[in-house]
């Protein structure tokens, strides 16, 4: 499967595939601990991983967040509880609460890496967090919005669009 | 919700926020509503389109 990438810090098109993720990705947040799972504004879930590193806005002073940063933006997404047989855990179309309360289940889960599925006619990520795994499945968005995005340690911004478009951008660009 | 965040992602191209100034609005967004600084939209305390500019100025003034 070919993904291409458009990369504003690289100007040069190239192809992507789960090659090219694992070696962006997987070889650096696998292991890495999820420590906090929340919702933030429009109920967007937003894992919190890795080194804790203080917000840079004073508006928020004392609160922390990881190194890399994975938000759901506005998809669908499910979870499931990992196994021979996965298990529906919690989907982003619950009540708020049901979701908050479940969700504290992520927390401490490891990341053991993020993964493709293809499907005769679809795809879907996967996100696989210990004993639990994050499923966002292609979805068409008339929105302009990612898919999912994850910040990087290293300043970059992943953001995934439909259709297997893959975008790197600084995190100084505008939004 | 897919509205909601899609406000705040043109609110964030209006005030000319980075991505990562825009990940960290949509914390102090929800962080507003949990200390009960929410907004008038619904009883959820989300946010109208005014009360998000007025945030985001709140949001940016150092």
């Amino acid at each position: 499967m070919n993904i291409s990438r458009v990369s504003s810090i690289n100007k040069s098109s190239k192809k992507l595939d789960q090659h090219y993720l694992n070696h962006l990705i997987n070889s650096q947040i696998k292991g890495k601990v999820c420590w906090q799972a929340h919702l933030d504004y429009g109920q967007e879930l937003c894992l919190e991983i890795g080194q804790k590193t203080p917000y840079h806005s004073p508006k928020l002073q004392g609160e922390y967040k990881g190194e890399w940063q994975l938000g759901t933006r506005a998809s669908d997404w499910s979870i499931v509880i990992r196994g021979k047989k996965p298990r529906f855990f919690v989907r982003s179309s619950e009540d708020e609460a049901i979701i908050k309360k479940k969700i504290e289940r992520l927390n401490d889960q490891k990341i053991s890496g993020i993964e493709i599925i293809k499907y005769p006619t679809s795809y879907c990520y996967r996100f696989n967090l210990g004993r639990y795994a994050l499923l966002i499945p292609e979805q068409n968005n008339d929105d302009d919005l990612p898919l999912w995005e994850l910040f990087m340690p290293d300043h970059r911004v992943l953001e995934v669009f439909p259709h297997l478009e893959l975008q790197l951008h600084s995190q100084d660009e505008i939004a | 919700m897919k509205d909601d965040i899609k406000q705040v992602n043109d609110i964030a191209k209006q005030f000319k926020m980075s991505k990562a100034q825009r990940k960290e609005f949509g914390r102090f967004l929800e962080k507003q509503k949990e200390k009960g600084r929410g907004g008038t939209k619904n009883e959820r305390g989300d946010f109208t389109y005014s009360e998000l500019q007025q945030q985001a100025k709140q949001f940016l003034k150092s």
